[in-house]
């Protein structure tokens, strides 16, 4: 399954805020999304605001980024101008009780 | 114990036709495949489990052959349309999903053919059109509640971080009970047609009955929950978070 575009700006911003490496950036991103259960193609931006802010910090903190919460912090800034353009690659199950109660 | 069958079975058949109209009729507005497929499962299903039971009877008994491959047709489709829903609504990316549902809808084209080719008496399919009916409803309805099953603890993890609504859960939560319930009653099927030869076995039919009602209640509340429900639901939400 490819990855969702939104993700892939999330790694990067991450990658860039707290200075690990492109795998171990992906890596604690997915393992954050896991803990949530969230998944990488329905990822929306709010759900990734909620990851990153809640999260993120102690999964920093446990790959022995310095300042966590300056990291964190830095990666909201950086995510809110990108991931307002992207959009979950895939519709999410839950959609359809959606459009069931907007009947 | 032969009424409460009865009633277990209409209920499952009736909720059923219900739902499944209901589903059609927002499916056309939305032209999304998740309530169309699911809509068509439902109401295609009863009907062609009402023309298996009505086959034998007159004045149908006459064209008992064209009656029943009709039902069986229709029990395929319906089957064939779970497998389409499941791919959709959980995996719609996903390579391996799109081969089930492709060797899923062959499995029920397969139990069609074997239906077409073996029917000679009423009520009494031949072994391998039987157990590939069985089979085809055992493997889409398992893979419907494991996916169900998987999903609803995806979303008890987002309730934690407000990611999800208790609402939603329990959505989910219901159509796992209604998958795993139908699911039953076709493992249940296998069994009874293990232990007697006609494949009716009272006791194992009242089992089945009572789950064919726990899957129509199930169903109800996962797709047009009443307001009562949901109010009692975010009440409950409400006091835990309290």
């Amino acid at each position: 399954m490819a990855s969702s575009s939104l993700f892939e700006i999330g790694c990067d911003a991450l990658q860039q805020a707290s200075g690990l490496d492109r795998l171990a950036a992906r890596g604690t991103m997915r393992l954050a999304l896991k803990k949530a259960g969230l998944e990488v193609a329905t990822l929306t931006s709010a759900q990734l605001d909620v990851v990153v802010k809640r999260l993120l910090p102690e999964e920093l903190r446990a790959r022995g980024i310095a300042n966590p919460a300056a990291a964190c912090e830095n990666l909201t800034q950086r995510l809110a101008a990108a991931a307002q353009s992207a959009a979950p690659q895939e519709c999410a199950p839950e959609d359809l009780f959606r459009r069931l109660r907007g009947a | 114990m032969k009424a409460f069958a009865i009633l277990g079975m209409a209920s499952f058949m009736i909720a059923g036709l219900v739902i499944g109209a209901r589903l059609l009729w927002v499916g056309r507005r939305t032209r999304q495949i998740p309530e169309l497929t699911i809509g068509a499962a439902f109401l295609i299903g009863p009907l062609g489990y009402s023309l298996i039971v009505i086959a034998p009877f007159e004045p149908l008994v006459r064209h008992f052959r064209a009656v029943a491959w009709g039902g069986d047709f229709a029990i395929q489709v319906s089957t064939a349309a779970i497998f389409l829903a499941v791919w959709r609504i959980y995996r719609p990316g996903a390579r391996w999903a799109r081969a089930a549902f492709g060797t899923g809808a062959g499995l029920c084209a397969l139990a069609f053919a074997a239906s077409v080719a073996t029917i000679e008496r009423p009520l009494e399919p031949e072994p391998l059109a039987r157990w590939l009916r069985i089979a085809t409803g055992v493997v889409a309805y398992a893979w419907a509640s494991g996916e169900g099953i998987r999903y609803a603890g995806l979303l008890r993890r987002r309730l934690r971080l407000g990611l999800a609504d208790p609402e939603l859960v329990n959505r989910f939560q219901c159509w796992v009970v209604s998958s795993s319930a139908t699911l039953l009653v076709f493992v249940l099927s296998a069994v009874n047609h293990t232990i007697v030869e006609t494949g009716y076995h009272p006791t194992v039919l009242t089992f089945q009955s009572a789950l064919g009602l726990v899957s129509a209640f199930a169903n109800w509340l996962t797709f047009f929950p009443p307001a009562f429900y949901r109010a009692w639901l975010l009440r409950g939400a409400a006091a835990q978070e309290a």
